[in-house]
């Protein structure tokens, strides 16, 4: 029955869609061939089911029932209107002998991604956000405005057709929708290839692409990057078709899809630009006017881009989050946070750079997947494709969506450009038939599952022969998850020790597709960061404030003070536990009039008045000159000294106190400091166990690996925690 | 109208709006509520009879476990540098059944600079060899204690000698980054 409602979900998400897409086609005049308007058809009303997901969502009406009735209603309009019919011209016919080469190797490969995408989700991204949110605004029925979850904060065009599905099928419906596109991909490079009158290299392009390890892993996955894959080709197609017949119109589905592609994956905004680009230049070539048709892909594009931003400038403050902070400084994301992300992204973990090629097509243990020891020849080779106007504008396009890898170094962001490559390759090729036909066999022959091993690294992703007794439920789908997921223990346990409403903090992600409760993860937001380092600075002497600084002057009567942070770098960031401000040998006691301000990250300036040693204000960023933190008493106060408390990983960081002497002018009122280290008062443990019960924790999952394992184990009374049981090496204790 | 906010112009002030309106500073905030630390002394710890099975960097007495060439660090870290021969003593309250464990960490720096290391460790006289590790990260290394090299319950003298030595870039030698060694039960 499971796999019936999987089998259902996927069909009716691919009914729905390709209705929506084809009452398009109808309403710009498309005039496409039949197989072009399946292909072009699918993804133009996936992007269009998408972005109706996405407004449901956000009006609360994440129901099956919805879903159910808003399929059916584009489904009867579409048959109603006519627009369900395929065209009957067909592209110019292909050899024979091609096509059942292309269907037959296509045919077992299909089969091989169709037993794995049945399976239920195990893979790591899918667990961890790509279904994970879908089930999220499933058992929700909206899409909750989310601020402690950096994987939230990306657009979730794709997910919200997995949302879709999963309302009919659950988890694995997700990967059958991107299996979908997936399976539709070669049959679009075919056409196109057809259309340009080169179904040789259609032939062999789209069987690099399809039979590619990484592309037959992730696309039967809940992930999304052989879907964008599709996306990007779709787009830069409708471009190459409106090139040739001029109907204005085309660049609505051409932005859509260009918008679609940022939907799925921040860096797919490079497609709305390619486009843009290729109409510009083809405009001002024939001495046409450049604006209109361009506004009219970007006002497209636009459509679909639009949603996102607006959730995240709403909901984040950010509407490019979790990008972009420094720009558009929010309180629920650091600047250090995105910092560390993006260094921790673009690293090669490592690698010289000259191993890259090999490392990405033929070992892929450092690059999370392999695109096949192939493309080793067939990336130089392709180049040859320049000597024709169509290659040169399959490798510009190639050219410009590779472009990401050099930001995030790993195998599935070079999907969008594998089409592109693979048919220039195509072009190349198809001008000798045997090497055409060794070049396919041979990648076959490499990608299939048993025989990659032969060559890639033993931890590289890389797919595997489906389980079949798996993927028809034969074996229960708990058993398959147990050994498939190393969380899926604790997933159980979360869900049955957990109460409802009640929110679980963690050093680190692991699994969220198949609980209910809320984990707060230690670096993916504001709050978890000083969750997380109230946590350690409760174990650990480098978040303490153990150092002191004593500011003595003259006594002086000041309205308002600041903090000044006069000194560039010296440290990781600039943070302070505490402020004081004292006359006579007596703190004056904070009153509510007072109002306190800081720069940069003005939002956590209380957490340095608030007499906790284990929260700080922090920049999160590199100290500079001019940072500060200001207290604005109401009234002139007398006052002869200041103290700052602060950790000591910041020797290098100079400050002076300051008062405003006149409006926005400030004077320096103390600049030498005097330096004491003192000792921490004690239950710091409990202390911080406390703080995080302020935010709503009641309940704590520790790995044996993460910071303070043995600690919480060996402490528990300390910390006022108790063990509610284990899973793996995975403990969750409950917060008394 | 429509056709206005389509020229560049618009669409660059629409944005600029935008950035405003997500950008904006909030204000002066008024002191929060001042917190008071628990009250009473530290409570006792339940003993657990295997913790001292295990030395941990950030245990309160790794010093009196570490019987030399590991580098001093800040307190309550869980991570030390050490030479190229680090030494430690554990008390085991058994004799059979244990693992040893180590647990160290490996950073790409490490790797460009010296390549794959290798741990070559003496267990109260007795030696064996890891293997090589190659990548970089978290590294737990677990090997059977045959029978015999623990005689009975009390000191394990325990010794690795790291190769190759990694030369960092302020001018140390080290050997590796430890957070944790002794033994678990297997």
């Amino acid at each position: 029955m499971q796999v019936v409602s999987i089998l259902f979900a996927a069909a009716f998400t691919l009914a729905t869609c390709l209705a929506l897409g084809k009452m398009l086609l109808r309403a710009v005049g498309a005039k496409l061939y039949r197989s072009e308007e399946l292909f072009l058809g699918f993804v133009s009303g996936a992007a269009c089911l998408s972005t109706i997901v996405l407004v449901l969502g956000a009006f609360s009406l994440v129901y099956w029932w919805v879903f159910l009735t808003l399929g059916c209603v584009a489904l009867g309009v579409a048959y109603l209107s006519g627009a369900l019919r395929f065209t009957r011209e067909r592209l110019p016919g292909m050899p024979w002998p091609w096509l059942l080469l292309f269907v037959s190797v296509y045919g077992l490969f299909a089969i091989l991604d169709l037993g794995n995408a049945l399976a239920p989700e195990a893979s790591p991204d899918g667990v961890l956000y790509h279904v994970a949110f879908p089930a999220l605004y499933f058992r929700e029925h909206r899409i909750p405005a989310i601020t402690t979850n950096f994987f939230s904060n990306f657009s979730q065009g794709m997910e919200m057709l997995f949302l879709f599905a999963f309302s009919f099928g659950k988890h694995s419906a997700a990967a059958m929708t991107h299996l979908l596109f997936t399976l539709l991909l070669p049959w679009g490079m075919l056409s196109y290839a057809r259309r340009i009158g080169a179904p040789v290299a259609g032939v062999v392009g789209g069987l690099l692409v399809f039979l590619s390890p990484n592309a037959t892993w992730d696309g039967s996955v809940a992930y999304v990057d052989v879907g964008l894959a599709a996306v990007v080709f779709a787009a830069f197609y409708w471009i190459q078709i409106w090139r040739t017949e001029q109907n204005a119109l085309l660049l609505v589905p051409a932005g859509l899809a260009g918008g679609f592609a940022y939907g799925i994956k921040y860096t797919a905004f490079l497609t709305v630009f390619y486009a843009l680009a290729v109409v510009a230049w083809r405009q001002w070539r024939t001495r046409r006017p450049v604006w209109q048709p361009c506004a009219l892909l970007l006002l497209s594009s636009f459509i679909l881009v639009a949603p996102w931003m607006i959730k995240n400038a709403i909901v984040l403050g950010n509407p490019v989050s979790p990008f972009g902070n420094r720009v558009f400084r929010n309180p629920n994301l650091y600047v250090s946070t995105e910092a560390d992300y993006r260094s921790n992204m673009d690293s090669l973990h490592g690698m010289s750079i000259w191993r890259v090629p090999y490392e990405v097509t033929t070992r892929g243990g450092s690059t999370q997947g392999l695109l096949g020891p192939i493309f080793l020849v067939v990336v130089p080779l392709a180049l040859l494709a320049m000597t024709s106007p169509a290659g040169r504008q399959l490798l510009l396009a190639g050219w410009l969506f590779a472009l990401p890898f050099c930001f995030f170094p790993v195998a599935r962001i070079l999907l969008p450009a594998l089409p592109f490559v693979s048919l220039a390759f195509g072009l190349v090729v198809s001008r000798w038939p045997q090497a055409a036909l060794a070049t396919i066999l041979l990648h076959a022959l490499m990608s299939w599952p048993s025989e990659i091993p032969k060559y890639a690294d033993r931890y590289a992703i890389r797919p595997m022969l489906p389980d079949w007794r798996a993927a028809l439920r034969l074996t229960p789908e708990a058993e398959f998850l147990k050994r498939r997921i190393e969380e899926y223990g604790l997933e159980t346990l979360l869900d049955a020790k957990v109460p409802p409403g009640e929110r679980v903090f963690s050093f680190g992600g692991f699994s969220q597709a198949y609980h209910s409760p809320e984990v707060l993860v230690e670096w993916e937001s504001t709050l978890g960061v000083r969750l997380g380092e109230a946590l350690r600075a409760a174990m650990q002497g480098a978040f303490q404030p153990t150092q002191h600084l004593d500011f003595h002057f003259e006594p002086r009567a000041v309205r308002k003070l600041r903090l000044v942070e006069t000194a560039r770098g010296g440290a990781g960031d600039w943070s302070i536990s505490e402020l004081r401000v004292f006359r006579g040998g007596a703190e004056l006691a904070r009153k509510p009039e007072w109002r306190l301000r800081g720069f940069p990250n003005p939002w956590d300036v209380q957490l340095a008045f608030d007499n906790s040693p284990l929260t700080r204000w922090s920049s999160r960023e590199e100290p500079r000159p001019g940072m500060f933190l200001e207290l604005d008493f109401g009234t002139p106060q007398s006052i002869d000294r200041v103290t700052v408390e602060r950790t000591p990983d910041q020797a290098g960081t100079q400050m002076q106190i300051e008062f405003e002497s006149a409006p926005e002018h400030w004077q320096t009122l103390a600049s030498q400091p005097a330096g004491s280290t003192v000792a921490m008062p004690v239950r710091l443990r409990r202390a911080a166990i406390e703080e995080l019960e302020r935010h709503g924790v009641r309940w704590l999952v520790v790995h044996d690996l993460y910071p303070g394992a043995r600690d919480f184990r060996l402490r528990q009374q300390q910390w006022g925690i108790a063990a509610a049981g284990t899973a793996g090496r995975f403990t969750l204790y409950r917060l008394e | 109208m429509l056709a206005n906010w389509l020229i560049p112009g618009k669409s660059f002030a629409a944005l600029a709006a935008l950035v405003v309106l997500t950008s904006c500073d909030p204000g002066g905030y008024a002191p929060p509520a001042q917190i008071a630390m628990p009250s009473g002394p530290e409570p006792a710890n339940a003993p657990d009879p295997d913790a001292g099975l295990l030395v941990a960097m950030s245990d309160p007495d790794a010093e009196a476990h570490i019987r030399g060439d590991v580098f001093g660090s800040e307190a309550g870290s869980e991570w030390r540098f050490t030479g190229l021969h680090p030494a430690f003593r554990i008390d085991v309250p058994r004799v059979s059944g244990l693992n040893f464990y180590l647990r160290c960490s490996i950073t790409a720096e490490m790797l460009r600079a010296r390549g794959p290391v290798t741990y070559d460790i003496t267990i109260n006289g007795n030696h064996f060899r890891s293997p090589r590790f190659a990548t970089e990260g978290d590294i737990e290394y677990r090997r059977p204690i045959p029978d015999g090299w623990v005689q009975s319950p009390g000191p394990v003298e325990i010794r690795i000698d790291v190769s190759p030595p990694w030369h960092a870039g302020d001018g140390g030698t080290y050997g590796m980054f430890l957070n944790s060694v002794g033994f678990e039960k297997r």
